[in-house]
């Protein structure tokens, strides 16, 4: 089964994305921001990441840039789920090696269809 | 302009205020209405509160002393009011979040039991249904042709009576054969008696031998007609077997062809059956699938909860750095100090960097947000 990893700091957000995934056979594990997912990443297998960019502790972007720098999820995609709709926004993700931007409120089935495009085999 | 004769901190509070107003207003005449009643407090303005270098009719009035009281009372009262603003906004974004938790555990078991009636679901019933009555119709088939083979066994040995019928036939000739025979022999021995009498001594030896041979015809005789009874006995049971066996296969025939259309028919009824649950189920996949659809709408509207509890965060953010301000602005007054307001633009430009929509970015600047694309892949 394929894991996937929810990074926000609004619950109802969590859950909207876990009931989509789970819907769809997927493995959800949740965690409320970049510090917490840092340390939800350490000894499992993860096969795409979800994460929100406005977090605190840590955001989005810094949180990207970090995974970017641990070896064994140098190549997960990382999929940015956000409020932003800014392109300049846009382009920082783009360039600390997000696969896509996701502008919420996002369409269940968009959700999906990103998902199994982008999950590692 | 009597706005611009105010002092700078009512003019701060004043700007603050209006601005304020079209962030949190419901509506665009919402705003405007506060907007009104901002301006209408302007105009009338108590003169006593305008600065010194305004009232040069009024010389012996002392704004600067005046206005300071005021200016404290407005400072304080920004202060009470700003942190009640705050918790009031905090208090509507936990509710808004707790009513969305509990909404997102139903829709999450509404999701989960239509999908226990999923497609696959419903498709593998039904292929288990028509994958048993075409179990059941081989059985019942394999059933009829063993009957069927039966009667053919039957038939088969109705036509070997037949033919044994026709073989005691051919038997009857051959005794009637036998009693010509036995006349004849009777006939010859008597001629062979009348021989040997006119043959005198010399031929009685020849009449002894002609009467044994009469005594044997007679036995031939008696033997042949016992065998034409006992023929006639068992062709007379050999044709009422045939009779009753014909009549036994007949009624076979009959059963059976009654057994066929019988075991026809029930396949044909659950046939029907199967195709009228088969239009059920499709119906009700088509419903599921509406009602998805419209869950998914539901998951999207859901999802609300998290822009306005941004947008709020935002808002109250802004409320505590006034109240810091004023906060400031009052222990400035009360050491005698001349209060330094920080440029009005400054303040909106910190406020506008903290927006993450574009909506908010929109209404901040008045202007339409161009539409986001929903997602953008890299």
């Amino acid at each position: 089964m394929k894991t996937i990893l929810i990074v926000d700091d609004s619950i109802s957000i969590r859950q909207v994305v876990g009931m989509t995934l789970k819907g769809q056979g997927f493995d959800v594990i949740e965690a409320v921001d970049g510090v917490d997912a840092l340390k939800k990443l350490t000894g499992q297998k993860v096969h795409l990441i979800i994460s929100d960019v406005n977090m605190p502790n840590m955001d989005g972007i810094t949180l990207l840039k970090e995974i970017k720098q641990i070896p064994a999820y140098r190549f997960t995609p990382v999929v940015m789920l956000t409020t932003e709709g800014a392109e300049e926004k846009k382009e920082q993700g783009r360039a600390a090696g997000a696969k896509a931007w996701i502008t919420k409120p996002f369409r269940p089935e968009q959700m999906l269809a990103a998902v199994n495009k982008l999950i590692l085999p | 302009m009597k706005f611009l004769q105010l002092t700078p901190v009512v003019q701060f509070v004043i700007v603050v205020l209006i601005g304020w107003s079209w962030i949190m207003a419901a509506s665009w005449w919402h705003a405007l209405v506060t907007t009104g009643l901002m301006l209408l407090l302007v105009w009338f303005w108590p003169s006593t509160l305008l600065p010194a270098t305004q009232q040069t009719d009024r010389p012996e009035a002392q704004p600067a002393k005046d206005f300071l009281p005021f200016s404290q009372q407005m400072l304080q009262l920004l202060q009470h009011l700003l942190p009640v603003w705050s918790k009031q906004s905090g208090l509507v974004r936990q509710q808004t979040e707790d009513a969305v938790v509990n909404l997102n555990h139903k829709f999450s078991d509404l999701l989960q039991l239509l999908s226990s009636h999923n497609d696959q679901h419903m498709a593998g019933h039904r292929q288990e249904l028509l994958s048993m009555i075409r179990e059941s119709e081989n059985k019942l088939l394999t059933l009829t042709r063993q009957l069927n083979d039966a009667q053919q066994n039957r038939l088969r040995m109705l036509n070997e009576i037949q033919a044994l019928a026709k073989v005691t036939e051919s038997l009857q000739g051959m005794t009637n054969e036998v009693g010509d025979i036995a006349a004849q022999t009777n006939l010859l021995a008597l001629n062979a008696a009348i021989e040997a009498a006119r043959a005198g001594e010399s031929g009685r030896g020849f009449a002894v031998v002609a009467t044994e041979v009469r005594a044997l015809s007679s036995r031939s005789s008696e033997a042949g007609k016992r065998i034409r009874e006992r023929v006639a006995d068992v062709t007379q049971a050999l044709t009422r077997t045939v009779a009753d066996s014909e009549q036994q296969v007949g009624h076979e025939q009959s059963l059976l062809q009654q057994t066929e259309q019988t075991i026809s028919s029930v396949l044909s009824d659950y046939q029907q059956a199967v195709d009228r649950i088969s239009t059920d189920n499709d119906q009700l996949q088509q419903h599921t699938h509406e009602v998805q659809e419209q869950l998914s709408d539901v998951v999207m509207h859901l999802q609300f909860q998290d822009r306005t509890s941004q947008i709020l965060g935002h808002v109250v953010a802004d409320m505590q750095r006034l109240e810091h301000t004023a906060q400031q602005l009052l222990s400035d007054l009360a050491t005698g100090q001349l209060p330094e307001l920080p440029p009005i633009q400054q303040w909106l430009d910190q406020l506008k960097r903290t927006y993450t929509t574009l909506e908010q970015v929109s209404v901040h600047t008045g202007k339409a947000a161009s539409a986001a694309d929903d997602i953008t892949f890299f």
